[in-house]
């Protein structure tokens, strides 16, 4: 892996992160402490985008996205994930041409 | 939410509205607390956790003589709780259980820091002022007992503390220690004797 | 501390010294207890040292709140870590892999059957099985007097709806066990 993809990484996590904390309903992301510990095992440096509220990994054209968030009783959990899935495949693919399978994880519902 | 009102109305389809308001946490029995915090609801376990922090920390602090030792043992056996709720089974009361982690913690604590003074030591402890947090203290007899059950055994100490302080009765001071009837109303006894000795040369 | 000798010696006139104690500190001295010289001796220590304890025992030291707090932020970042992937119910986003953490959906589910009157819940499984279908049971505790049979039928309706409407999680079944009774304070 070169310092571009890792560059990569960290910007489109940005990017999903902040696009995921405007969508209604998303009270907290979270980062996702057990994708941090994988990304660990791979690497020297360190997961760059830990802590970001969002997990990026790019290969070739494609970008795998992991939003890990907290939302609030009053709100379809499930729909919730889609809305945030599709906002923030549709930004990724405006600002950089990759194309996201976002996974979505609700940790905590707030009552 | 379909809400089921008392007259029987239904809300409207698609609205995703919270349900009333439900009674709070702080009137929730312990055991209700228990299952909660122990399927990893963690509001349930600080409810619970802070329902009886006071009682764990007063045994905490007569066991092992001073606070900061005390509010170590207590961090650690909120801690242990917390980590061992899937082994309470609630055949015992939660109070009981809590009693026996802080007491064990605190038996512990102690044979690892021998804080046992000596009953020579007691006459040294007495005749200078005790520097504890109550240092307004104008209850003389309450200073010497203190340093006297500082002096004590620290398995006749955990009895006495339990039985004479916190009101706890012999079944459940065996259950707590894991000794025997018998055994534990021997040690109060001792315990007794000793305080009583001591409390007696004061006077 | 381990092998000290826990009998308890008799009093020289026979008695049990832990029994005149214990008579001694309730006020229940029989004759013998108040006249026997050796037993006097020991009601007096008895009551020289009662007073001391009842005094000490009135003190209500408290922790400070650090110590709390401390022991929640711990408790809060293990549960934070140890999300696994067993604790994860998967969710039928068409937008892609969705998944709601167990215990997130447990929390709303009780919170469900609290908000009814007369009732308070305990335990709540939930269990993942084919496709995204999920199966409740739960525990919980209902106020004297309360229609059981109706009360648990409305809690069943409650938490399918709930699932759907609230998680987006179809529930194909509900198992529901009264575990305790209570009565008003």
């Amino acid at each position: 892996m070169t310092t571009r993809a890792r560059i990569g990484d960290a910007a489109v996590a940005r990017i999903a992160a902040a696009v995921a904390a405007e969508v209604p309903g998303v009270v907290a992301l979270r980062p996702d402490l057990g994708q941090t510990l994988l990304s660990l095992a791979g690497s020297l440096l360190g997961d760059p985008t830990a802590g970001t509220g969002a997990t990026a990994v790019v290969t070739g054209d494609r970008v795998d996205v992991t939003v890990t968030l907290v939302t609030t009783l009053g709100h379809n959990a499930r729909d919730l994930c889609a809305a945030v899935q599709r906002a923030v495949a549709e930004r990724i693919r405006a600002d950089t041409a990759l194309a996201a399978v976002v996974t979505v994880t609700v940790a905590d519902i707030l009552v | 939410m379909h809400a089921m009102r008392t007259d029987g109305r239904e809300r409207a389809e698609g609205s995703v509205e919270p349900p009333p308001a439900p009674p709070p946490e702080q009137d929730l029995d312990d055991t209700t607390l228990v299952v909660r915090a122990r399927e990893g609801d963690v509001r349930a376990f600080s409810v619970l956790a802070e329902r009886h922090q006071g009682v764990l920390y007063r045994l905490a602090l007569r066991l092992v003589g001073n606070s900061d030792d005390a509010q170590d043992a207590l961090q650690d056996s909120l801690l242990d709780m917390w980590r061992r709720l899937d082994r309470f089974r609630g055949d015992s009361a939660f109070t009981t259980w809590a009693y026996r982690i802080v007491t064990n913690r605190c038996l512990d604590l102690l044979r690892r820091r021998r804080t046992t003074v000596p009953v020579e030591e007691i006459e040294d402890r007495l005749a200078s002022p005790v520097t504890t947090e109550h240092t307004a203290e104008v209850d003389a007899g309450l200073v010497a007992l203190r340093a006297a059950l500082l002096t004590l055994p620290d398995e006749q100490r955990a009895c006495f503390v339990l039985r004479e302080l916190e009101g706890l009765g012999y079944t459940e001071i065996a259950e707590i220690t894991g000794a025997t009837e018998t055994a534990v109303r021997g040690r109060i006894h001792r315990a007794r004797t000793t305080l009583a000795g001591v409390m007696r040369s004061w006077r | 501390m381990a092998l000290e000798d826990v009998r308890i010696e008799p009093l020289a006139c026979g008695r049990d010294a832990a029994d005149v104690w214990d008579h001694a500190v309730a006020g229940e001295l029989d004759e013998h207890e108040r006249s026997c010289p050796h037993c006097r001796a020991a009601a007096a220590d008895a009551a020289g040292l009662d007073g001391v304890v009842h005094r000490l025992a009135q003190e209500r030291p408290h922790p400070p709140p650090t110590v709390l707090d401390a022991v929640l932020a711990s408790v809060r970042d293990a549960v934070a870590a140890e999300l696994r992937p067993q604790d994860l119910l998967p969710l039928d986003s068409p937008a892609g892999p969705a998944r709601l953490a167990r215990p997130a959906a447990a929390r709303v589910l009780r919170h469900v059957v609290d908000g009814m009157d007369g009732m308070r819940a305990r335990s709540c499984r939930i269990e993942s099985h084919t496709g995204f279908d999920v199966t409740v049971a739960i525990t919980v505790t209902a106020r004297f007097g309360v229609d059981l049979a109706s009360v648990t039928a409305r809690v069943r309706q409650m938490l399918v709806a709930a699932g759907e409407q609230a998680l987006g999680v179809p529930v194909s079944s509900v198992d529901i066990t009264v575990v305790d009774l209570w009565e008003d304070a």
